[in-house]
């Protein structure tokens, strides 16, 4: 056991004990998951794995003291077996200030310079290093907040962690980037104005970084955002060309009544700072739709412009119209550039009393991906019966694709959903594909069955048991895209909530 | 109350219960691990075979859009420039073990020429990387550059000099015989590190301390350096971490990481 694993503990096991006779809360949550099953194709078929990740929080007047203990268990290596106090973190925090030390999630501004964030509930894994971990890129330091009026000072140091590296490596290994840096923020009625400055370290490049950005509500309907954020130094130009490293976003909003609009502007330019510590806003529809989803344009910071198109209107009677449309534009080098599309619509309407019906048609030319047209509709209906309600879900996708020819291929989705007082939840899924990336050799298609039986017996406990085939791929969750991998066999996943 | 106490106690048994189970990442200085993988050609790669050559090693996802984007980096910057060069070899590795249709998209995508391999992940889990990752590997079969952020043109730059300095530098160590003469202490260091010759006299000795990104810190030349002799080279001015020793001399390049504390 190192040294600061010994203080940690240390100060865990103090800081428990000797508020044992407070009156504070405690809360507590657990994610366990068991799998037996493997990705499809690998050997052997069926290998076990068991995953639990604990949060424990003890709140006491102003101050906050929270921890998180993960462990990871496979039957196949013991090398990627690990328990650790992956997080703690103790909060003070009064109207005007707030201090946190330890495991946090701090941003600066939008996300263009710095994002930190957790997918609640998702567990990494990665195919080279088969190791379970919860899905997060916290910030290991601390941050301060200051309210003085109407102005407000945020200040954070911490190393930020590389989730794609798993926990059995080291700690300088996960956390190559450090950042030091200020917020400072203004707020005058419906204006506000805010400039950062951040120093970002990552082995031996030490750069610095500012941004400055205003919010304001313009009218009582119409408020706007807008950032601007560059590298900073001798060596850093004011330009905005190629070759220079800036990061620009605008949003305007529309909203009156049943309307809704909004007009979202990108531009970024050689704005991928160390591992992947800053995360623009997208300007992407992120759908709620399975096949859509898995083919959400993800934005490539070295270069890429564009806007999002957001229109939606409430009908009477529980509907509900939505257009979404977004341009992305990518010059990779002097011979490679690519303008990537979307046109998205969607329309919620009511039959009867019982039947909720969303139907969407999508239309999109990716050829980043190489992926010329893609062309997708589905539909989802939600009955209720008397105590009980069924959702019946289905999506179909169409590609062409050319690498050195033309393929034509579709993906199909369906899943059927049946609820009873949201106590008990069956549903059957099922996926097929003609994708060229995922078929083996001589295989016409990839078919991926699977069935999910959920219990809840009361407001603290749920079981999810997931027996199949599940189709694996991009994915995207808040404005985070990642890669899950494919999994057949047995999962059984219990929340607790303490 | 009690709750609390029930708490405290699985927290403190969950603590005491737990195990450091870190594996030690292979990093700049580490010898690279052999491995042999099938290229999208068809042909055999074994990093063995190579040994004698710089290296360069391209970690990617085949449908990983930030790879996608700098796949193209890595041809422009490093292979056009090394290509003829016939101590040097590249090779791309598809960690994220996408079909022969995939990978050649990705070929097309990112217009690589150089080889690429095929279901790579296992090569990923050994090198401790991640996809969109550039590694380096020295004449001796050292890591000398590993990349800890994506293959942007500014990384691409840092490993292209890296091999720049590589290939000027002739070596005839091969994997697995090197820094055996020499004799590091103390590991970890605080305010020096000496450096003992156990072997025979060493004409011209050039001694440099790389950081992990494989930059040169700072460099000491001796005219020689007797059998059994010592030297001691302060640390007065390096912050803890690891850091790599490199000795050049007119017979041999040895490498050896070391740990400094403060």
């Amino acid at each position: 056991m190192n040294r600061y694993k010994y203080i940690k503990l240390s100060v865990i096991i103090i800081v428990f004990s000797t508020n044992a006779h407070s009156q504070g809360v405690f809360r507590g949550s657990n994610l366990l998951e068991y799998q037996l099953g493997n990705i499809p194709g690998l050997e052997p078929e069926y290998q076990s794995s068991l995953y639990d990740q604990l949060n424990l929080s003890y709140k006491f007047k102003s101050i906050t003291l929270q921890t998180r203990i993960e462990q990871y268990y496979p039957s196949f290596d013991d090398n990627k077996s690990y328990t650790n106090i992956s997080q703690y973190r103790a909060k003070f925090k009064t109207e005007e200030l707030s201090i946190a030390i330890g495991n946090i999630y701090p941003s600066f501004g939008r996300g263009l310079l710095l994002r930190t964030y957790e997918i609640p509930g998702s567990i990494w894994e990665d195919r080279g290093f088969r190791v379970r971990y919860g899905f997060y890129k916290d910030l290991e330091g601390a941050e301060i907040n200051y309210k003085l009026g109407k102005f407000k000072i945020k200040g954070v140091y911490g190393k930020v962690l590389d989730v794609t590296l798993p926990p059995t490596l080291s700690k300088n290994e996960r956390r190559p980037d450090l950042v030091q840096g200020a917020e400072l923020s203004f707020r005058h009625k419906k204006l506000g104005l805010g400039t950062i400055f951040m120093n970002h370290k990552i082995a031996e490049n030490n750069d610095n970084y500012v941004s400055t950005y205003m919010k304001s509500g313009i009218t009582k309907n119409l408020s706007l955002y807008t950032e601007l954020a560059l590298k900073a130094g001798s060596d850093a130009e004011l330009k905005f060309d190629n070759d220079s490293t800036y990061g620009f976003y605008f949003s305007l909003n529309y909203v009156r009544k049943r309307l809704g609009i909004s007009l979202e502007l990108k531009d970024y330019k050689n704005f991928s700072i160390g591992s992947g510590i800053s995360d623009p806003p997208t300007l992407v529809k992120e759908h709620s739709y399975k096949l859509l989803n898995r083919s959400t344009h993800v934005p490539i910071l070295s270069n890429e412009r564009g806007y999002q198109l957001d229109i939606y209107y409430r009908l009477p009677n529980n509907n509900l119209f939505t257009f979404n449309h977004s341009i992305a534009y990518n010059e990779i080098s002097e011979s490679k550039s690519y303008l990537f599309k979307e046109f998205f619509t969607e329309y919620q309407t009511q039959f009867g009393e019982q039947i909720l019906a969303n139907f969407f048609l999508d239309y999109s030319s990716d050829p980043f991906t190489n992926e010329d047209n893609r062309y997708s509709g589905g539909f989802i209906f939600d009955i209720s019966h008397n105590k009980a309600n069924s959702i019946i879900e289905s999506q179909i996708q169409f590609v062409e694709r050319k690498v050195i020819e033309t393929s034509k291929f579709y993906n199909f989705y369906f899943s059927y959903q049946f609820n009873i007082r949201n106590k008990l939840t069956t549903s059957a899924l099922l996926e097929i594909s003609k994708d060229p990336f995922l078929l083996n050799e001589n295989e016409e298609y990839a078919f991926y069955p699977g069935g999910t039986l959920s219990y809840r017996p009361n407001n603290k406990h749920n079981i999810i048991i997931f027996y199949g085939k599940r189709r694996g791929g991009p994915a995207c969750n808040s404005g985070i895209c990642y890669d899950v991998l494919d999994f057949q066999g047995l999962e059984i996943r219990i929340l607790s909530h303490i | 109350m009690k709750t609390m106490k029930i708490f405290t106690l699985i927290i403190c048994l969950q603590i005491l219960n737990f195990a450091q189970t870190n594996v030690l990442a292979q990093g700049v200085g580490d010898s690279a691990p052999d491995f042999t993988l099938n290229t999208v050609n068809g042909n055999e790669f074994t990093l063995s075979d190579h040994a004698g050559k710089v290296i360069f090693l391209f970690f990617f996802g085949y449908s990983c859009p930030h790879c996608l984007a700098n796949g193209n980096n890595t041809e422009t910057g490093i292979y056009d420039a090394f290509k003829d060069n016939s101590d040097f070899v590249a090779l791309g590795i598809d960690t994220w073990d996408g079909n022969k249709s995939g990978v050649e998209n990705f070929i097309n995508q990112t217009g690589i020429t150089y080889p690429v391999a095929m279901t790579g992940s296992s090569v990923q889990s050994l090198y401790s990387t991640t996809y969109d990752r550039i590694i380096v590997i020295d004449q001796s079969g050292t890591i000398q550059f590993k990349a800890t952020s994506n293959a942007t043109s500014g990384v691409v730059s840092d490993a292209k000099q890296v091999i720049e300095s590589l290939l000027t530098t002739t070596s005839t160590n091969v994997f697995g015989s090197i820094g055996q003469s020499l004799n590091i202490y103390p590991i970890p260091a605080k305010e020096s590190i000496f450096i003992e010759n156990l072997d025979a006299r060493i004409e011209y000795a050039n001694f440099e301390i790389l950081n992990m990104s494989g930059q040169i810190i700072r460099s000491n030349n001796l005219n020689y350096l007797g059998s059994g002799e010592t030297i001691e080279l302060p640390l007065n001015e390096l912050d803890g971490g690891i850091y790599i020793l490199r000795l050049n001399s007119e017979q041999n390049t040895y490498t050896r990481r070391f740990i400094v504390t403060k």
